[in-house]
């Protein structure tokens, strides 16, 4: 914005704010302003860039770009991504479906390239769900470049585009994972860096051993830097974890340390110096929840836990007086039982004879000290001057 | 006498930790559950960029469940995990006469592993409003539950998406809990 009111009013020309870049809307909208121009193929350009190829027909692409940038843009936060593209859909704007891909899929991989994290997270969420058809995700995966020396630099390219972790370790996972690995080794063969013997196995076992390599590495970032997890898994641990794995004999034990040492050394990220989210979420067609991070201070995590869910959370939980509750209950019952346990014995020992003896003795002895001690008191009385 | 004191506020406040894994074919309504049993106790997650780590507190006990999904291929490399577990979630899917077998040899693989001899078992017979849905002693049989000899182990039939059976099922998880300390 800055370097577009430096420049002259004669140089700032629709071809120039059509070079601005797809995130810069609100500049180009304020200098378009400034200056009275309002060409429909820079707005028809600016659409396409950040929203895909929707087809525009009778309305003009500004007034389709102010529908998408507020209504449809609002819509998706609030009422989830799936309603959000049904919209779009119901106003017939899309473009006509590819086979095995949805036809807003163009339209989720630009917003991908520019909405804000939160967004993206939400739209990654909808994309994994598991409602889509089959072999959609291997389609909607091929617009990411993954050409990479090793499948965990490509796993960080594909999470800083497509952040679709964290993820229930079940079906859904599994779903992007195959998508992933099938795309990796026709973008990548079998590398020599990462195979032991790349001649030897077919391309069906290399799509196996990098899909359980890529799960074991996902697993591997979640046990590191999860701090709800404890003890944490050792170099060697993981190196017989995956050599348990008959998929995971092809690739090279050195692939595998290196692995370990850049995972404990650089935790994934979703975004440039973003390696923790404050809350889980999870895609329904009635939209996105997000449960968020909470922490009870009496749960009895790591303290590298409790630092982590004190910085998502200021205001933690004083005591869980459910807990407290419980523990109160069980403590009760516990107590008495073991009272119980004590009477039945008491009971047990009083009929032994041994014990009668023995409080027979006590009762006598009891009884004369009692009859010693009012004696001597009433004689005390009796000899006190009145 | 300040230290008792703590003592004791501390074992009235504190909360056990108990690592369970949910397991189940896929589509037996696993994540539901998870979700189900989460809206209804939070208390930690701690999330990371991996997988989703649920810590659901019942009671005084402080779950900490996996959701181990997926392909066969990818099992062995949960066995790591199992050292430390004392329970597992075993979501089938009433509904589905089909593929009760292969949730039959799936349960059967998975206790026969040695780490998880003395793991508790806890059956969810999932979507139990479905109309052609089996009976909870159908399924029993099924499963093979009766040919468990040693195992603590219960069968509870549940709707996820409503949450029935659910609650119960846990508070049986607990009270073997509670009992084993």
């Amino acid at each position: 914005m800055s370097l577009l009111d430096l420049l002259p009013d004669a140089l700032l020309s629709d071809k120039i704010l059509a070079q601005l870049p797809h995130t810069s809307l609100a500049a180009a909208s304020a200098t378009c302003r400034r200056l009275h121009t309002h060409s429909a193929e820079l707005w028809a350009h600016h659409l396409h860039a950040r929203w895909g190829p929707l087809q525009c027909r009778e309305a003009a692409p500004l007034q389709l770009l102010r529908w998408l940038e507020t209504s449809v843009r609002a819509s998706l936060l609030e009422r989830g991504v799936h309603f959000a593209m049904r919209s779009l859909a119901d106003s017939g704007r899309l473009p006509p479906a590819e086979p095995n891909c949805p036809a807003w899929a163009p339209t989720a991989h630009r917003l991908l390239e520019w909405m804000p994290l939160r967004e993206k997270r939400r739209i990654a969420a909808f994309v994994c769900a598991d409602w889509h058809p089959n072999g959609f995700l291997p389609a909607f995966l091929r617009a990411f470049p993954l050409e990479a020396p090793d499948p965990e630099t490509a796993l960080r390219q594909l999470l800083v585009r497509f952040p679709f972790l964290p993820i229930d370790a079940g079906d859904g996972a599994d779903r992007v994972i195959a998508a992933f690995a099938e795309r990796y080794i026709s973008l990548n063969g079998r590398q020599p860096s990462v195979f032991v013997s790349p001649s030897a196995c077919t391309d069906d076992e290399a799509r196996s051993s990098i899909h359980v390599l890529l799960y074991s590495i996902i697993m591997l970032n979640t046990d590191l830097h999860n701090p709800a997890i404890s003890p944490k898994i050792s170099e060697a641990e993981y190196q017989r974890s995956c050599r348990c794995c008959p998929e995971l004999r092809l690739v090279r034990s050195e692939a595998l340390s290196q692995i370990y040492a850049h995972i404990s050394a650089h935790p994934l990220q979703i975004a440039p110096n973003i390696a923790t989210v404050d809350s889980i979420l999870r895609s329904s067609p009635a939209g996105e929840t997000a449960s968020p991070a909470q922490y009870s201070i009496y749960s009895s995590l790591l303290p590298s836990a409790e630092g982590h869910a004190a910085r998502q959370r200021p205001h933690a939980v004083a005591v869980d007086w459910n807990v407290a509750y419980w523990n109160l209950v069980e403590m009760c019952a516990e107590a008495r039982s073991a009272f119980r346990h004590r009477a039945a014995e008491a009971v047990h020992h009083a009929t032994s004879r041994a014990s009668i003896r023995r409080a027979g003795v006590l009762f006598v002895v009891t009884a004369v000290g009692i009859a010693l001690v009012s004696a001597t008191a009433r004689g005390s009385t009796r000899g006190r001057p009145t | 006498m300040g230290l008792i004191l703590s003592k004791a506020w501390a074992s009235l406040v504190s909360k056990r930790d108990v690592r369970l894994l949910m397991v189940g074919l896929d589509a037996a309504g696993k994540t539901t559950v998870l979700y189900k049993l989460k809206l209804g106790e939070v208390v930690t997650t701690i999330p990371t960029i991996g997988f989703n780590v649920e810590s659901l507190v019942y009671k005084n006990l402080s779950f900490n469940v996996w959701d181990v999904g997926g392909q066969d291929k990818i099992r062995p490399l949960w066995r790591h995990y199992y050292a430390n577990t004392e329970g597992v979630i075993f979501v089938v899917d009433s509904s589905d006469r089909d593929r009760v077998a292969e949730s039959r040899d799936e349960l059967h693989r998975m206790l026969s592993d040695d780490e998880l001899r003395d793991a508790t078992l806890l059956v969810f017979a999932n979507k139990r409003d479905l109309p052609n849905a089996m009976n909870a002693a159908e399924i029993t049989d099924k499963l093979g539950l009766h040919s468990l000899k040693q195992r603590n182990w219960y069968m509870q039939s549940t709707c996820a998406t409503t949450g029935d059976g659910l609650y119960e099922g846990l508070d049986w998880m607990a009270q073997t809990m509670n009992n084993r300390k």
